[in-house]
């Protein structure tokens, strides 16, 4: 069970946005791609959720290529959170989290305690019977992730692993305040504890240190650093890739890097 | 959740449907009481029956002549192109994800008015031949006019990378544009009384109706109301955005083909069987959507329903108003509609401000 790019190339009118990714994105651990602006990061995620076709190179998702699979069956055990959404229609954020129900046909009931629960551990019960057009951009953005996660949840089944679900998220703090970052994070790690392999698009690179298992630093459409996030995030890779002077520590309280610039 | 409410909603939009059409049947340059209507009523029924209905034409009354000929087909007319019309509305917005959309922008009003000025303007000896023949023409140009507006828009926005829907919208308004000046032409090259014609056309009117009509509007409705609400989760998750749909598993190549497809049908038909009806298919989905939400699970259903409504009380106002003389419909579904929507904005003003 994974979600492997192989040989990806995308060429968009003549520009190489992605050239020649290899990836791949475990079961229960948390991959993280950061990179300055450009890098090709939200290419690379569009691609392996099957948005967009890459012009050479394929996607083999949970061992068979991504374009072979039923999108209804694969709507199930992948989820998506975009980095906008364009919904302008009144619907309550609980109807919002609702689609994400769409693929699944549970029944009603089922559907109802999941899009509850998902409310909840996003900290948005309270936003349940508002409307999402009056939402605030990060409130709306919390509705987007418990969509997101609500689309492969199944708690209720026997089987204790859930090893062939993933989860691609698209810089999903980017409007978060600080408390709901880290209750990302944490929702994040959760998720993957149970054997969700799970790929975060990130631009803050001390929360990427904080939760990764595999970081992976792009520049110019290519993967330049793959590795631990301790291999990955040093001085000299930082200021190579981004052109920022930064020191890298590690923190004595939880024996994580600290990046300072 | 807001399930309840809005099935609620939506039966008691259908149910207000039936006396609507009965009230709409006894109005008219011609008032028929009650009891009239129920005697008529009884004894069409009977006859329709035996199949005598020949041999008994001295028993029939005058009452039951205008109801069974003119307002019966009259009236379900209305509310078939009503329904119609709002429910393409509703899908349309859906797929462009913009509550401003209507069914026209896909260039299936243009084109089908551009197409029945052409007929009305050469074909104009045999539209004097028979009055029959000569509408069924008309009819038939404005749907072939159309079909080929929505044909070229769906063509010329389609790539080997699928459908766009922005691209759509513009095309849309430039086949719009193209069938409107091609209108112009052939307003310039008519005579004094096709102009008349083709301006009463396109303002729509359905004092043509008759049960032939009121089959083939029928038979539209019947196909929407049985396939759109099979499109409505599909057109729920649209609205999060086209990538969103495909990532709930939605396959959105063929729910715009549907959609385009079926708006075709609904509109096109309406189009030809009444002329140019405007603002149902803008406005009667937004009314709805301000009462119960934008799930298209109640919004189709609803907004047929509503829509019909509409149609049938502007229709009666349009035979009452000026009789024993008519207005066309389409004019007075905008007198009615227009002070109703901004009721309701600014109803739902307040209630967002507060």
């Amino acid at each position: 069970m994974s979600l492997v790019a192989e040989k990806l190339s995308l060429n968009c009118s003549g520009v190489f946005l992605l050239r020649d990714v290899n990836v791949s994105i475990l079961p229960g651990k948390i991959t993280t791609i950061v990179g300055p602006n450009g890098a090709g990061k939200t290419s690379l995620l569009r691609c392996l959720s099957n948005d967009i076709s890459p012009t050479s190179g394929s996607i083999i998702f949970n061992g068979k290529d991504i374009n072979n699979w039923d999108p209804i069956d694969r709507a199930k055990s992948l989820s998506v959170l975009t980095q906008h959404s364009s919904l302008d229609f009144p619907f309550t954020a609980e109807e919002v989290v609702l689609l994400a129900r769409t693929p699944h046909d549970t029944g009603s009931i089922r559907d109802d305690e999941i899009v509850a629960t998902a409310l909840k551990i996003v900290d948005a019960t309270y936003l349940a019977n508002r409307q999402y057009t009056q939402l605030s951009g990060g409130e709306k953005q919390r509705i987007h992730l418990a969509r997101s996660l609500a689309q492969i949840w199944d708690l209720d089944t026997k089987q204790k692993d859930h090893t062939d679900r993933f989860l691609l998220l698209d810089e999903p703090t980017s409007s978060f305040d600080l408390a709901h970052q880290q209750l990302t994070l944490e929702i994040v790690s959760s998720f993957s504890s149970r054997g969700v392999g799970i790929l975060l698009v990130m631009h803050d690179l001390n929360l990427a240190a904080k939760c990764s298992d595999q970081v992976i630093m792009m520049e110019c459409g290519k993967p330049v650093k793959t590795g631990l996030p301790k291999e990955v995030f040093t001085a000299e890779n930082i200021e190579q890739v981004f052109g920022v002077r930064v020191k890298v520590q590690e923190n004595p309280e939880n024996k994580k890097l600290l990046i300072v610039i | 959740m807001r399930g309840a409410r809005s099935r609620k909603f939506t039966l008691i939009l259908f149910f207000s449907l039936i006396p609507m059409m009965i009230l709409a049947a006894l109005v008219g340059p011609v008032f028929i009481s009650p009891a009239k209507f129920i005697d008529s009523l009884v004894s069409m029924l009977s006859i329709t029956d035996f199949g005598s209905n020949i041999s008994n034409q001295a028993s029939v009354s005058h009452e039951e002549v205008i109801l069974s000929a003119i307002r019966f087909p009259r009236v379900v007319l209305a509310a078939l192109v009503g329904a119609c019309l709002a429910c393409c509305g509703a899908v349309m917005q859906g797929l462009f994800r913009n509550p401003l959309a209507d069914p026209s922008l896909i260039g299936v009003s243009s084109g089908a008015s551009a197409g029945a000025s052409f007929v009305i303007i050469f074909c104009s000896t045999w539209l004097h031949s028979s009055s029959f023949f000569g509408l069924t023409l008309v009819a038939f140009g404005a749907s072939t006019g159309g079909a080929l507006a929505v044909l070229l828009v769906y063509r010329l926005s389609t790539s080997s990378t699928g459908t766009s829907v922005p691209t759509m919208l513009l095309v849309g308004i430039a086949i719009s544009a193209l069938a409107g000046a091609l209108n112009g032409i052939f307003s310039f090259i008519a005579d004094n009384e096709m102009l008349r014609r083709m301006s009463l056309w396109q303002m729509g009117s359905l004092d043509a109706a008759n049960w032939f009509r009121v089959g083939i509007a029928g038979i539209a409705a019947s196909i929407l109301l049985i396939t759109l609400p099979n499109q409505s989760q599909a057109l729920n998750a649209f609205l999060l955005g086209e990538s969103e749909a495909r990532h709930l598993g939605i396959d959105t190549e063929r729910v715009k083909q549907r959609i385009i497809l079926l708006t075709a049908i609904g509109v096109g038909t309406s189009v030809a069987v009444a002329g140019m009806i405007s603002f149902v298919g803008l406005v009667v989905p937004h009314m709805v959507r301000l009462v119960i939400g934008p799930d298209h699970r109640y919004l189709i259903p609803s907004s047929a329903a509503l829509g019909a409504i509409l149609l049938i009380v502007a229709d009666s106002f349009a035979r009452i108003i000026v009789a024993p003389a008519e207005l066309p419909t389409g004019i007075l579904t905008a007198l009615l509609g227009v002070p109703f929507f901004f009721w309701l904005l600014t109803k739902n003003h307040h209630r967002i401000q507060r």
